[in-house]
C-alpha cells in the first residue's frame, strides 16, 4: 500500500512543471575513530513539489536498503484573517535554539533524534487578529507516536489508541507578536504521549510558554512546558538562553536547560570562514558530569553545495539527550547538495 | 582693524555655509536614494579573498521603516526570509519551518553573507545617512563633493565615513568606511547609473571588505519605485509563508 502510494506522489510530482520542484540530497560517511575499521554510510533526500497553495514531498533513506517515505502533503487555504492548513506537516513550536520542550505536537524521529521530527497527520488553523495576536488551533487526528516498541527483552509492541473522535488530539496557542521588543506564546495540548510506556501510552496534558526577545544587543529566549500524563507525575522542561553576535562573523549561543531533575548547559559558536563556517556545538549535563562536543567545517563547493567534516566526541554514557547517550568519538563527512 | 573684522566675518560665514552646505548636499543625497516605497530584484555575488565566486538572487520590498527580503536562489537559502519593522527583526529560515526573532546585534552582522551589515543596507534607501550621520563638507571638486559623515551615536559600527557624492545626481560614487580604531574597514562603489521613473539610480555596487579581502558583487535586475505592494506583506504572517 505505501509501495503504491509512493507511486501516485511520484507519478503526480512528475506531472506537474519544472520550476514547482526542489530537493535535497545528503550523503554522510561516519567512522568511529575508536575502531577505525567500523565505518557507516547513509544517504537521504527529499524531493518537494510546491504549486500554488499544495505542497508535497518525499522523503527516501538508503541504509541497508533504500527506505521512501510520504514526507509532507497538505494544502494551504486562506480566507480573510484565517490560514488553514490540511495534511501531513511540521508544527515547529518553540523559541529556544535544538531543543524546544513547547515542541510537542511532531514526534522524534527516532532513527536521527537530532534531525527533523517526523510529520503528522493534522489541521493547522491560525486566526490573525489586530494588534499582533495570532491564535492557532491545531486537531491532530489519531496519535502517531514515535515508536511503538517498548525497549524490553524481546521488545515488546504497545498497542494505539482507537483511532476514534474522542481519542483525537488538540493544541491551542496564542502568541503575541511586538509586544515592547519581545514575542510571547501560551500552548495548551491535549493528546497522548509520543513513547509508550508499560501500561501503554498514556494520556497526556502540556501547558508551554515561550519568550525570545532583544535587550539591547543581546537576544534572550525562554521556553518553559509542564506535562501531566496521566497516570504518571508531572514533569517539568525548561530552556533559558541567549546569544550575542561579536565583530567579524563570530556568533555566541548559550542556554541552561532542565528536564525532570537533570540539568544541562549548552553553547554554539559559529565563526564565518569567508564562504566557510566554522561550528561548535557543547551541551554539558551538570549532575552526571557527562559532555558532548561538536566541532565541524562547512565548506561551501558551488551554489547550494556544501561538505561538512566533523567530530562528535562524546564523553559518559548518561548524557541522557536522545541520539547523544553512548560515549565515543565519531568523525564525520557529509556532502550536501540541493536543488 | 576694519579689514580684519571684515575677513574674520568672511571666514565665519565660509565655515557656517561649508557646514550647511554638508548638511544639505546629504539632505539632498538622501531625499535622491530614498523613496517611500521600492520593490527591487538584486543579484548578489560574493567574491572570497582567493576569488572562489557564489551568488544568490533576492527580492526586497520596502517601505517606511519597513522591509522585507526573500530569498529567491541558490536552493539552500531559497525562501529564507527576513523582516525588518523599526528596530525589530524576524527571520524565517524553512528549514525551522517557523519565524523567530533576531537580537539587535544582527544587525551589525552580515547582511546574508554579504561584505554589507544590515544598517548598511538600511541606509540605501530606507532610512537614508542624515539620521545616522553627522556631515562635513571636506572637499569640492568639478565631479562630486567629499563629506565625512560622523555617527550620531556610539552605537554605530564605524568612527567615520568618507563618501564622494556625484555632483549631476546627488548619489555617492564611493563611500569609505572606517572602523573604530580608524583603519579603512569597506570600500563600497557605485557604478553603472540609470534613471528609472524619474529617479537616477546605481544598478550595481560593489563592496570590498579590506581586512577579509572579499567582495561582494550587487546588481539590480529589476526596480520600481512605485511598486503596487499589499501593506500586508511587512508582517510575520507573510514572512511564515515562505516556501
Amino acid at each position: 500500500m505505501k509501495k503504491v502510494f509512493c507511486l501516485l506522489a511520484c507519478l503526480l510530482l512528475f506531472s506537474l512543471p519544472v520550476g514547482a520542484y526542489g530537493g535535497q540530497l545528503t550523503t554522510k560517511l561516519e567512522v568511529d575513530l575508536e575502531s577505525p575499521h567500523e565505518l557507516s554510510h547513509a544517504t537521504w533526500g527529499r524531493i518537494t513539489m510546491a504549486d500554488g497553495g499544495a505542497y508535497l514531498s518525499l522523503f527516501f533513506r538508503q541504509g541497508d536498503e533504500l527506505d521512501w517515505q510520504l514526507d509532507e502533503a497538505y494544502v494551504d487555504l486562506r480566507q480573510g484573517g484565517l490560514d488553514l492548513r490540511l495534511g501531513k506537516q511540521r508544527i515547529p513550536w518553540g523559541t529556544a535554539l535544538q531543543i524546544n520542550p513547547t515542541d510537542v505536537l511532531n514526534p522524534i524521529d527516532v532513527a536521527d533524534p537530532m534531525g527533523d521530527r517526523l510529520p503528522i497527520w493534522a489541521l493547522l488553523a491560525d486566526y490573525y487578529l489586530p494588534g499582533d495576536w495570532k491564535i492557532t488551533g491545531v486537531y491532530i487526528p489519531y496519535l502517531q507516536p514515535a515508536q511503538e516498541i517498548l525497549p524490553t527483552t524481546p521488545p515488546l509492541k504497545v498497542p494505539l489508541p482507537d483511532k476514534t473522535f474522542a481519542n483525537g488530539e488538540y493544541a491551542l496557542k496564542a502568541t503575541r507578536f511586538g509586544l515592547g521588543s519581545f514575542d510571547f506564546s501560551l500552548s495548551y495540548f491535549n493528546g497522548w504521549e509520543r513513547f509508550p510506556h508499560p501500561g501503554g501510552f498514556r494520556p497526556l496534558e502540556a501547558f508551554g510558554l515561550d519568550l525570545i526577545g532583544t535587550v539591547g544587543d543581546v537576544g534572550l529566549w525562554a521556553e518553559a512546558q509542564l506535562a501531566k500524563p496521566s497516570p504518571g507525575e508531572d514533569f517539568l522542561h525548561f530552556i533559558v538562553g541567549g546569544d550575542y553576535r561579536l565583530d567579524r562573523g563570530l556568533y555566541l549561543a548559550a542556554q541552561y536547560y532542565y528536564r525532570d531533575g537533570e540539568d544541562y548547559l549548552q553553547g554554539a559558536l559559529e565563526k564565518d570562514l569567508g564562504l566557510h563556517k566554522f561550528k561548535l556545538g557543547a551541551l554539558y549535563n551538570l549532575d552526571q558530569e557527562t559532555f558532548a562536543l561538536m566541532p565541524s567545517v562547512v565548506f561551501s563547493l558551488a551554489d547550494a553545495t556544501s561538505f561538512t567534516a566533523g567530530i562528535r566526541y562524546i564523553h559518559g554514557d548518561n548524557l541522557g539527550m536522545p541520539g547523544l547517550d553512548k560515549a565515543g568519538k565519531w568523525g564525520y563527512g557529509e556532502l550536501e547538495y540541493r536543488f | 582693524m576694519k579689514r580684519l573684522l571684515i575677513l574674520g566675518l568672511l571666514v565665519a560665514l565660509a565655515s557656517s555655509a561649508a557646514g550647511a552646505s554638508g548638511e544639505e548636499i546629504l539632505a539632498r543625497l538622501d531625499e535622491t536614494m530614498q523613496s517611500n516605497s521600492r520593490e527591487v530584484v538584486q543579484k548578489m555575488t560574493l567574491v572570497s579573498a582567493k576569488g572562489q565566486e557564489r551568488t544568490r538572487q533576492v527580492q526586497m520590498w520596502s517601505k517606511t521603516d519597513r522591509m522585507l527580503v526573500r530569498f529567491l536562489a541558490p536552493a539552500d537559502v531559497a525562501g529564507t526570509g527576513l523582516l525588518s519593522v523599526g528596530d525589530d527583526m524576524w527571520l524565517y529560515l524553512p528549514a525551522l519551518g517557523r519565524v523567530r526573532r533576531i537580537a539587535g546585534h544582527a544587525k551589525k552582522g552580515s547582511f546574508m553573507g554579504t561584505d554589507l551589515s544590515y544598517e548598511d543596507m538600511e541606509e540605501f534607501g530606507k532610512t537614508g545617512f542624515a539620521a545616522a550621520y553627522s556631515p562635513e563638507l571636506i572637499k569640492m571638486e568639478e565631479e562630486f563633493y567629499l563629506l565625512r559623515l560622523t555617527p550620531r551615536s556610539q552605537d554605530r559600527g564605524y568612527q567615520y565615513l568618507e563618501m564622494k557624492v556625484c555632483r549631476e545626481r546627488f548619489l555617492p560614487l564611493r563611500i569609505e568606511y572606517y572602523a573604530p580604531d580608524g583603519s579603512l574597514a569597506k570600500v563600497l562603489t557605485t557604478m553603472d547609473f540609470q534613471e528609472v521613473q524619474g529617479r537616477p539610480t546605481a544598478s550595481k555596487l560593489i563592496v570590498e571588505d579590506v581586512a577579509k579581502g572579499s567582495k561582494t558583487i550587487l546588481e539590480q535586475l529589476q526596480v520600481d519605485f512605485e511598486p503596487d505592494m499589499d501593506e500586508e506583506i511587512f508582517s510575520t504572517r507573510y514572512l511564515e509563508r515562505g516556501r
